[in-house]
């Protein structure tokens, strides 16, 4: 009786893996929209209300979605406090303790790092074009984790399930 | 009293360390100035001071801390919290101002768009210049500008570092919260430089009491008559008149009922009456109210009335 209770608690632990793995490229994807997003709030408070970047981050903080606010709020409040030497150090600090969490992969935490090596250089044109920039490397990122999700969230539930059944009969 | 944090970290890593270093009295702090290799300067209580690398005050040159091109950048970037396009207004001024009212004077190479200024690249010089606010510096003026109940309009003259904006900024203060001599007044602000108020993402950072409305980084012909329209003010202040749009402007102030209290730079009654502009005002008497402040920061040397009779001379009070 234990040896099947075992048996069926290795099937469903590999099951759930695949679901969790495929629940992760989600994760991303919906992160990536959500920063994406974001993002366009950026660059309309830089645009019309020509609000210094620990400011708009501030503001996007309050309207953005869950997955990214804290981001946004945290690096507002690190260039507040002018203790790193570029606003791109704050934005690299701040992502890495949130961001990293939200399912991003290394790729769009350094695209992230790039745009806001750009930030605060020239004027506030730069500043946009600078983030619009961004966003259109988004929106290509986000049409590639859709795709990458479609084409394998099924995949991994079934390699979850048949890896459980693989493991079931070995052991069986 | 120590420098206020939030002014020492506009500074870069190692002249933050050496400001935190210095001993002086944060009261007595007028400036601060860096150029690129040049000594790290201060003026404090109206003497020039070289800082060395270990935050102390030296009158040898040799001694003072080499301030290089990459702090002033970093300083820069500090000082806009990495938003210099969010300053651009500001800085094809020469000037911004940061949180508590001090103003940072900027130079370096001028970037022309025709014969407009567009910008400054190549910033290599600033200057940090402190506010103080001293309040009842303005009370031995009071009772020279209230006459019979009512506010006379008032020019204060004096050359730059007078203390004609500090005096003006307790003007306002004490005029809005009310004084012995009358209750208080909705004042108007025009502050086109910041000085005044020292605002910061638009609240005063010095007391203006609670009866004034500020316009910051507004022209002042514009703004006095936007304060006309929008806030009825009893008293409208403004800092450094300059030209004949200015004037245009106080004389319609005036015309509507309001009191004007401006400041314009100048030693004496003699010196503002060769200028043009301040010479019409003097012929047509729009000012009733004359305060020529003395060569000590703040001092009143003299106040004359509209016809020219000295009502108070240094030393001697004629009223």
């Amino acid at each position: 009786m234990l040896r099947e209770v075992g048996l069926g608690m290795i099937f469903l632990t590999c099951s759930a893996i695949g679901v969790a793995a495929a629940r992760e490229m989600k994760k991303r994807l919906q992160s990536l929209y959500d920063l994406q997003e974001a993002m366009l709030m950026l660059q309309g408070e830089i645009r019309y209300t020509g609000a210094t970047l620990p400011e708009a981050f501030q503001h996007v903080a309050l309207h953005s979605a869950h997955s990214c606010s804290s981001f946004f709020e945290s690096a507002g409040k690190m260039m507040d406090q002018l203790n790193h030497k570029s606003a791109k150090e704050a934005i690299a600090c701040c992502a890495e303790k949130q961001l990293k969490s939200q399912g991003l992969k290394k790729e769009d935490l350094e695209r992230l790092y790039r745009m806001g090596d750009q930030l605060g250089y020239l004027d506030q044109e730069m500043q946009i074009k600078g983030i619009e920039f961004y966003i259109e490397q988004q929106k290509s990122a986000c049409r590639d984790a859709e795709k990458e999700y479609r084409e394998k969230e099924r995949i991994y539930h079934c390699l979850g399930i048949v890896g459980g059944l693989f493991l079931v009969i070995l052991l069986a | 009293m120590n420098i206020h944090k939030a002014l020492i970290q506009i500074f870069s890593e190692n002249i933050r360390l050496i400001v935190k270093k210095m001993k002086i009295d944060a009261e007595s702090l007028q400036e601060i100035r860096m150029r690129v290799e040049k000594p790290f300067l201060i003026l404090a209580d109206g003497e020039e001071y070289f800082v060395t690398e270990k935050g102390e005050l030296t009158k040898q040159e040799q001694k003072g801390y080499i301030v290089t091109k990459q702090e002033i950048m970093e300083t820069i970037s500090y000082i806009t919290h990495y938003s210099l396009y969010a300053y651009e207004d500001e800085v094809r001024q020469g000037f911004l101002t940061i949180e508590g009212g001090h103003r940072i004077g900027i130079a370096g190479k001028m970037v022309m768009e025709g014969n407009r200024i567009k910008n400054i690249k190549y910033i290599s010089f600033l200057n940090i210049r402190i506010t103080h606010e001293k309040k009842g510096c303005a009370d031995k003026l009071l009772p020279y500008i209230i006459d019979q109940g009512r506010i006379c309009h008032t020019l204060l003259v004096s050359p730059p570092r007078g203390g004609k904006t500090t005096i003006l900024r307790d003007l306002v203060r004490q005029l809005s919260n009310g004084t012995k001599f009358l209750p208080g007044v909705t004042v108007g602000v025009v502050d086109e430089r910041s000085e005044i108020g020292g605002s910061y993402m638009g609240v005063p950072q010095n007391d203006l009491g609670i009866r004034t409305d500020v316009l910051d980084c507004c022209p002042k012909a514009e703004g006095m008559m936007m304060l006309i329209r929008s806030m009825s003010p009893h008293v409208i202040a403004v800092d450094e008149i300059g030209d004949y749009e200015d004037s245009r402007a106080i004389e319609a102030v005036m015309n509507c009922g309001c009191k004007v209290l401006a400041t314009v730079h100048g030693s004496s009654i003699e010196d503002i009456q060769k200028k043009p502009l301040l010479q019409q005002m003097v012929t047509q008497k729009v000012f009733e109210r004359y305060v020529i402040l003395g060569n000590l920061p703040g001092k009143i040397k003299e106040i004359f009335d509209e016809r020219g009779t000295r009502l108070y001379q240094e030393g001697v009070d004629l009223c």
